[in-house]
């Protein structure tokens, strides 16, 4: 199932805190990061989604 | 019995007598009063008509009279052009008389000449007591302050069949110019003469009878002749058609002073085409004003529509920017969090790159090899590091690893008394 925008976000969130806490086992980090930077993108390809989609109805 | 001195005449000398004392007492002629009782006009042209004076209808006075052919001609001609109808049965006129008494034929009323201005007063006082009867009555505007349908298509019509002026109302309707239908039914009356009264009012009774069937009554006379238009003088006339449920269009057609019929009825038009104008007309006017009404819908829905664009518009413009600024938050927020990501990951990865480092050097540092460079060497005993010389005993054989080779050796002895720190024998 798809993660919601704020489950992105929060999920996004939670790795940060976890790489800034200098906790996190090294093998990990790279697979953290990359979890992240699929969540970001995810996210900004919602928001730059939901601004087309608002052009869009707005204009038709 | 026969008084003898009493003259005795023959009938000759009697008529004689007669005719000498009409001639000595008598003027030679006489204007008299009298309405037309009976008029008829034989084969030669001459005219025999019986002139009566009436009081409620009660004959009071009666007399034959005769217009001779040679006269007859002359004077009914200038009749019908002065008053604008003919000689008939039923009107009052102003005759000049000649009496005559001959001794074969007897008395004649001879009538030498015809003062039509009379007929025409008479015509006037008739006409004015209508008058006065329809206002006493209040029925002078009751048919003009009726309503008429807004489309009025549905026709009523009284005339006869055959006269020219309902042709041409038919014609003109039928060829209208817009092709408005009309749906025309005819009722046939007599529209002229001593039975149009009593036809025409008919004809209205019957249309009453069917009233929602029609929107306007139209009588149509028009065409050729302009005569005997007393009827639509009369009151048992108007009043009908003052009363009459519909709009009635008079369309007599003639050039004299409107009728009274004319004043009764809702609107009164010089000829049956005029009333086909006039109804067309109506038509076309309430096309017009239906146009007029769809134009104004039309721009007034425009208006609104264009209202309520400019509206939508700007919420869609306020919409857009609030979403906008939303997502643009959100973007922003997703910028810093790549950012934190990034510094974080940086930062995690720095540091287990500084441990690796650190690492590194420690691994460096305890690198045997590089022990061995420096001087030191590893003893294994058993093929495991040598930490404690308790564990030998003389005789045991250790290998000694040099930085560059190795070195076997027996045990002679052991001390563990002694021991190696801070680069000092102890």
């Amino acid at each position: 199932m798809e993660k919601s925008y704020d489950e992105c976000i929060n999920e996004i969130e939670d790795i940060v805190s976890r790489l800034e806490s200098g906790e996190t086992a090294v093998d990990q980090i790279a697979d953290m990061v990359k979890q992240a930077a699929i969540l970001l993108k995810n996210c900004q390809d919602k928001l730059r989604g939901i601004n087309a989609d608002i052009e869009g109805a707005l204009e038709g | 019995m026969i008084d003898n001195y009493q003259p005795q005449y023959t009938l000759l000398d009697f008529n004689r007598i007669i005719r000498d004392t009409l001639e000595t007492y008598m003027d030679p002629d006489y204007w008299v009063v009298a309405e037309i009782g009976e008029l008829k006009v034989n084969q030669r042209g001459h005219c025999y008509i019986s002139l009566v004076e009436k009081s409620n209808e009660k004959i009071l006075a009666q007399a034959r009279a005769t217009i001779w052919a040679n006269n007859y001609t002359t004077i009914s001609r200038w009749f019908e052009e002065a008053t604008g109808e003919r000689l008939r049965q039923g009107i009052k006129i102003l005759s000049r008389i000649r009496v005559n008494f001959h001794e074969v034929y007897g008395l004649s009323l001879n009538i030498i000449s015809i003062d039509p201005s009379f007929t025409l007063g008479e015509r006037a006082v008739k006409r004015q007591e209508t008058i006065n009867m329809l206002v006493s009555e209040g029925l002078m505007d009751l048919n003009k302050q009726l309503v008429m349908a807004s489309v009025p298509f549905r026709l009523a019509v009284i005339s006869s069949p055959t006269a020219a002026g309902y042709e041409d109302f038919c014609h003109q309707l039928d060829n209208n110019a817009y092709q408005y239908h009309f749906n025309i039914t005819l009722f046939k009356a007599l529209l002229q003469g001593d039975g149009a009264i009593t036809s025409i009012t008919k004809a209205l009774s019957q249309i009453e009878e069917e009233k929602d069937r029609y929107d306007v009554v139209v009588i149509i006379r028009g065409g050729g002749s302009q005569l005997d238009l007393d009827c639509f003088d009369s009151r048992e006339l108007t009043r009908v058609v003052a009363c009459c449920p519909l709009p009635v269009l008079a369309g007599i057609g003639h050039e004299r002073d409107e009728t009274v019929t004319d004043m009764v009825a809702f609107k009164s038009l010089k000829t049956p085409t005029a009333v086909a104008e006039f109804l067309i007309s109506c038509l076309l006017s309430y096309e017009q004003r239906l146009v007029n009404a769809m134009d104004n819908i039309r721009r007034m829905i425009q208006n609104i529509t264009q209202l309520q664009e400019q509206r939508l518009s700007n919420k869609a413009a306020k919409l857009s920017h609030l979403a906008r600024s939303v997502t643009d938050r959100a973007l922003h927020h997703t910028d810093k969090l790549k950012q934190q990501l990034s510094f974080a990951a940086q930062k995690a990865t720095e540091k287990a790159h500084n441990n690796l480092i650190i690492l590194e050097k420690r691994i460096e540092q305890n690198d045997p090899e590089k022990i061995l460079k420096r001087g030191y060497s590893l003893t294994a005993f058993d093929n495991k590091p040598l930490l404690n010389a308790r564990q030998l005993k003389a005789g045991d054989q250790i290998t000694t690893y040099l930085s560059q080779g190795v070195i076997t050796s027996k045990i002679e002895t052991t001390d563990q008394s002694k021991t190696y720190r801070n680069g000092k024998k102890l």
